[in-house]
């Protein structure tokens, strides 16, 4: 270790400035260069005020030592900085050569005892700025990270996802996020698409992970029939002939999935597809499975940032129709000669089990956050025998952890959903495609949300003009879908040798991203506010309200239809989970449009203030359960990428009866696309125990050391996680106690 | 106020506006669904009948909110109105 290096305190590992007294003493410098020691940054090693008095020195004259970016030592060179000039940017030669003599100059006169390269980067940036060469600076410029937000990075932890822990993986995660985020927006999109994010127009998620496309769903069927063969892996796994080995090649599968999207890895009819391997087992067997599986994808992953992995496990009660007559396939990947009909009871008795787990509760009883059961209702559901009783054990399970959420696909509909409320529903196509299993691959690519109470502010109240700035918004949505788009294939272009190989990997015949099967997510956020400005009454209040809500997410559908049918991209909405988005509009209209004080949620006296989720009524809105699963369901067929109703429970603890009942009603009575039902529990550190209700202590042991939680928006966390305008929202969340009012 | 969703193109849907003199019916608002009217689209939403549209056109919404479908039905609904 350099001891020398110990006493500084600004230093950092972008390298922006190293003070002198880090390497006050010359031995210890020429120890340190020996060693060739790798640290980031740059450093003078020679004092050159005695030469300036001497008058203009020659570039190779200067005793000047440069710390570059690679890690190395360098003498002054100042053709370096006309090289740079030349290579990333379209300057001319006569004016890098002028940059670079003024900058040589600037250093000299200065007197400054140490420089790095990122700063020299800067002088010459401040003289293409001078120039008026807006262009050439961008091209020209360094992305990274100030010393004090690493410090803040590296010491507090982080609320703008409250599923990323607080931790070195997680550190070294956004530090990385910020640069792609800094590249997306510089280099990746336009400067109208970034400018339109910066001012909080829209909102381009992700950004971070600007390289890889939002989220992915597939079946267990790939993995099952090709084994585990990863480009760039050390070892290639054959099919999976056990079940423990089934579950370990689909937890490895995930995360390379996860390093491979931003968003949530979702897996369609899990029970269904495990069946086969389980065909024979004893229950104590299945019960391990079962619970390997749920552990496995609930403590923290070792994958990204230490974040456990987004999971979604789709499951079913019946066969789904498409998959009735669909060859199985079993152990080793070979066909066992049944169709997946055949193997109902062990489908069935799997996720009976899976369930029996989730009742439990992790080891303090705490409900899973992760991998969120999706149990889809569907016409069939309710004719296979044994529905009553397993419909009744998963309203059990919501009622006592919360965990199960409850997906209508009614009439011929299938989907596979995934993240908060994301689904795609399979077409023609796919149904084609389900004899093929392993072929059910579907993405998003990217999900940019349109700030909705911000165009009301600027219509001032006209109508047309509401419309049309609607309008504008999407096709910048569009725009956006199409640049990052353009970056992907890019990078896919470049197969499985480039960045994104597993994604070009072709085992089936074609990509595993299959491009034409991609969807482009546009969101809102705020449609309550929105309305709630522009016609004085808030959604849920009255009919009006209502019917005008309505006819902006049907206008969002039919431009986002129109864009999709022009641009041959498929445009669909989304509601937004808007986990920290909600909060960022409102701060950011709070400070642009004073008016947004008349609309905006929350405590604005403690800065918790948030917009209402996408097309949700107002939180804090006292309607009948039922009522607000009805009438917010009517805003669901328009929005074909997912849709969700929350109930939340507070610390009622409702019979299965009731939700059962609420969910048969919800499935015959209303539009709902999927519904779940949220309680709030304290953990205690100390004991260990979970309690109902958000306690300030323990009621066991009567500790303070504890962990509340609920669900954020389409997952459960500790609210100590929680953004600020979360802390505002949970505040307002109208508790139901009664549920069939 | 009773509604009818209609599209361009669909047969039903013009041999139920050429069965019935929709002009003796002020009580009754034609909306025609097509990609620059996001008012019918959000009033069939507002019924809760966009699933059923991607099916079956014309539907009859009555002011007592009774949805029909089919064109009989619907002529017939509307020809006793015009009584
Ligand atoms: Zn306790």
């Amino acid at each position: 270790m350099v001891q020398w290096w110990k006493r500084g305190k600004a230093h950092q590992s972008s390298g922006k400035q190293i003070m002198a007294k880090n390497i006050s003493n010359p031995t210890d410098y020429n120890k340190y260069l020996k060693r060739g020691t790798a640290m980031a940054g740059a450093t003078v090693i020679r004092d050159f005020r005695e030469q300036q008095a001497t008058g203009r020195l020659e570039t190779t004259d200067m005793a000047l030592f440069v710390r570059t970016s690679g890690e190395a030592m360098d003498g002054w060179d100042r053709s370096k900085i006309v090289d740079a000039l030349l290579r990333e940017t379209f300057i001319d030669e006569g004016t890098a050569e002028e940059i670079s003599l003024e900058v040589e100059n600037n250093i000299r006169r200065s007197g400054i005892k140490m420089i790095t390269a990122p700063l020299i980067r800067e002088m010459v940036n401040a003289k293409l700025l001078e120039r008026g060469l807006e262009r050439e600076r961008r091209q020209h410029t360094r992305l990274g990270v100030p010393l004090f937000d690493v410090h803040q990075l590296i010491t507090q932890p982080n609320k703008e996802n409250a599923n990323v822990p607080h931790g070195p993986e997680a550190t070294n995660l956004t530090l990385a996020e910020n640069i792609k985020k800094e590249y997306a927006l510089l280099n990746v999109f336009s400067q109208d698409v970034g400018d339109a994010h910066m001012r909080g127009d829209v909102h381009l998620h992700d950004l971070g992970f600007i390289d890889r496309p939002y989220c992915s769903g597939q079946s267990l069927e790939y993995i099952k029939k090709f084994g585990l063969n990863l480009p760039n892996s050390l070892a290639m796994a054959k099919p999976a002939k056990h079940p423990e080995v089934l579950l370990a090649h689909m937890v490895k599968f995930a995360a390379a999935l996860q390093s491979h999207f931003a968003g949530a890895i979702g897996w369609d009819a899990v029970n269904l597809f495990f069946a086969p391997h389980l065909r024979g087992l004893s229950q104590n067997d299945v019960r391990q499975l079962a619970q390997m599986l749920i552990f496995e994808f609930s403590q923290q992953a070792v994958a990204r940032g230490g974040q456990a992995i987004f999971t979604d496990i789709n499951l079913y009660w019946e066969v789904p129709k498409h998959f009735e007559n669909v060859p199985a396939i079993g152990p080793g990947g070979e066909f066992t000669g049944l169709t997946y009909s055949d193997y109902l009871p062990e489908a069935q008795n799997f996720v009976w089990t899976l369930f029996d787990i989730y009742r439990e509760g992790d080891g303090s009883a705490r409900p899973f956050f992760f991998p969120k059961p999706l149990v889809h209702i569907t016409e069939k559901f309710f004719k296979t025998p044994g529905h009553e009783d397993f419909l009744r054990h998963i309203c059990d399970v919501a009622g006592e952890k919360g965990n199960t959420y409850f997906v209508f696909d009614r009439g011929e509909t299938a989907k596979i959903s995934e993240c908060c409320r994301l689904s795609f529903k399979l077409e023609k196509s796919d149904l084609d495609d389900a004899v093929h299993p392993w072929k059910m691959r579907y993405s998003a690519m990217q999900n940019v949300t349109i700030n909705l109470p911000r165009i009301a502010y600027e219509a001032k109240g006209d109508d047309t003009r509401l419309f049309s700035l609607l309008t504008e918004r999407i096709a910048l949505a569009a725009e956006a879908h199409l640049q990052k788009k353009a970056f992907i294939e890019r990078l896919l272009a470049l197969g499985e040798t480039g960045p994104l190989a597993l994604l070009s990997m072709d085992r089936d015949g074609e990509p595993y991203l299959r491009m034409h099967r991609v969807t482009y997510l546009i969101g809102m956020v705020g449609l309550n506010e929105m309305v709630q400005y522009h016609t004085g009454e808030e959604l849920h209040s009255t009919e009006e309200a209502m019917k005008f809500g309505l006819k902006v997410i049907a206008h969002m559908n039919l431009v986002a239809g129109r864009l999709g049918r022009q641009k041959n991209m498929r445009f669909v909405l989304e509601q937004t989970p808007a986990e920290s988005t909600a909060y960022r509009f409102a701060k950011l209209d709070m400070k642009m449009f004073p008016q947004a004080q008349s609309v905006v949620k929350g405590d604005l006296g403690r800065e918790e203030i948030y917009y209402t989720n996408s097309t949700l009524f107002n939180v804090g809105s006292h309607v009948d359960p039922i009522e607000r699963v009805r009438r917010e369901g009517l805003f669901h067929p328009l929005i074909e990428a997912g849709s969700l109703t929350h109930v939340w429970l507070g610390e009622t603890r409702p019979s299965a009866e009731s939700l059962a009942n609420f969910v048969v009603k919800t499935f015959r009575m209303t539009h709902n696309d999927q519904v779940a039902f949220s309680p709030e529990l304290t953990t205690c550190i100390s004991c260990g125990r979970t309690s109902r209700g958000l306690n300030e202590a323990c009621p066991y042991c009567k500790s303070h050391s504890i962990e509340q939680i609920t669900r954020i928006t389409g997952y459960f966390t500790k609210i100590s996680s929680w953004n600020k305008g979360k802390i505002g929202e949970l505040k307002d969340r109208f508790r139901c106690n009664d549920l069939c009012a | 106020m009773t509604y009818l969703f209609t599209k361009q193109g669909c047969g039903k849907c013009d041999w139920v506006k050429s069965k019935v003199n929709l002009d003796k019916l002020p009580d009754v608002s034609v909306m025609t669904l097509d990609e620059d009217n996001p008012e019918a689209l959000a009033m069939l939403a507002y019924f809760g009948c966009v699933s059923l549209s991607e099916k079956k056109l014309p539907i009859l919404v009555s002011g007592q909110g009774e949805v029909i479908t089919g064109a009989i039905p619907i002529a017939n609904f509307l020809s006793e109105r015009c009584e």
